[in-house]
């Protein structure tokens, strides 16, 4: 058993996650935190993490870039063309 | 590591200077150091690259409206520009008046997955992200940032301006948050 607050005890917890170490036997080092760990744990796996290539367009980022737009005055919608999906 | 961190920070602190005084060059070098961090946060949110990329641009205006206002609170400005990016996200999701919109993005893989399990899974992502919404300003940063963008606790530190030993704090609280609000939120609710 490892002397931790519940801070410390749910980093571990969620680096052995991250890893894809054994959780429980981490787990098993907080007895005293199980119930609420595992309730986190539980919420921290819903997370899903956002695919690298979901990134603005370089033809947004050229058309957005602030020297580009402010050169003529206020910013003006930026639209995207109708062939290009919504969705990455 | 911390010498070129602290070149860096003053760096970027000269950028800003320059932006309050109207240099439009500076803010389009601050534009391309946060611009893809900004997008992200908001897809996450929106889950529509025409409103990510529309939202985004908005954030940069307002900044560039605001910015003699970032100076003044003193916190690392991409943590400024992602409070801009969520208060701009949130303004648009509640005008949102098709509820189905709410879904884009959530789930991309649907069509090989089980019907049942595919409509359980979305209310739940649903629910998920409107907790991820009702969380305060730092706790919604280390949520997206640390699970979505898959950060480090340093990483994540920086870019909020707090310690390591805060963030870790401050993920404590967030997921215990996003627990109670989903809870409160019930499995069957959905718009």
């Amino acid at each position: 058993m490892v002397k931790a607050s519940v801070v410390e005890a749910l980093a571990d917890c969620l680096d052995a996650m991250r890893q894809g170490a054994d959780v429980e036997a981490r787990l098993a080092r907080y007895p005293a935190y199980r119930a609420e760990l595992m309730a986190l744990l539980e919420i921290a796996s819903l997370i899903r993490p956002l695919p690298e290539d979901v990134v603005p367009s370089l033809d947004f980022c050229e058309k957005t870039k602030p020297s580009a737009l402010l050169a003529d005055g206020p910013l003006q919608p930026y639209r995207l063309d109708e062939d290009t999906p919504d969705i990455h | 590591m911390l010498k070129l961190d602290t070149r860096r920070t003053a760096d970027e602190r000269e950028l800003v200077r320059r932006s309050i005084r109207r240099d439009a060059d500076a803010f389009g070098e601050l534009y391309d150091k946060h611009v893809v961090r900004v997008y992200r946060h908001i897809y996450y949110l929106v889950g529509s690259v025409s409103e990510a990329e529309d939202l985004t641009a908005q954030t940069f205006l307002q900044a560039w409206e605001a910015i003699h206002r970032y100076e003044e609170r003193g916190a690392p400005f991409v943590s400024w520009l992602l409070r801009i990016a969520h208060n701009l996200a949130i303004s648009h999701l509640r005008s949102r008046r098709d509820s189905a919109q709410l879904h884009d993005g959530l789930v991309d893989d649907s069509r090989h997955r089980d019907p049942e399990h595919v409509a359980e899974q979305l209310g739940e992502e649903i629910r998920l992200r409107r907790a991820i919404l009702r969380l305060g300003n730092d706790q919604r940063q280390v949520i997206i940032l640390r699970f979505v963008e898959d950060l480090d606790y340093r990483e994540v530190a920086s870019i909020i301006g707090k310690s390591v030993a805060a963030v870790r704090v401050i993920q404590h609280r967030a997921l215990s948050a996003l627990r109670k609000y989903m809870r409160e939120d019930g499995p069957q609710a959905v718009d």
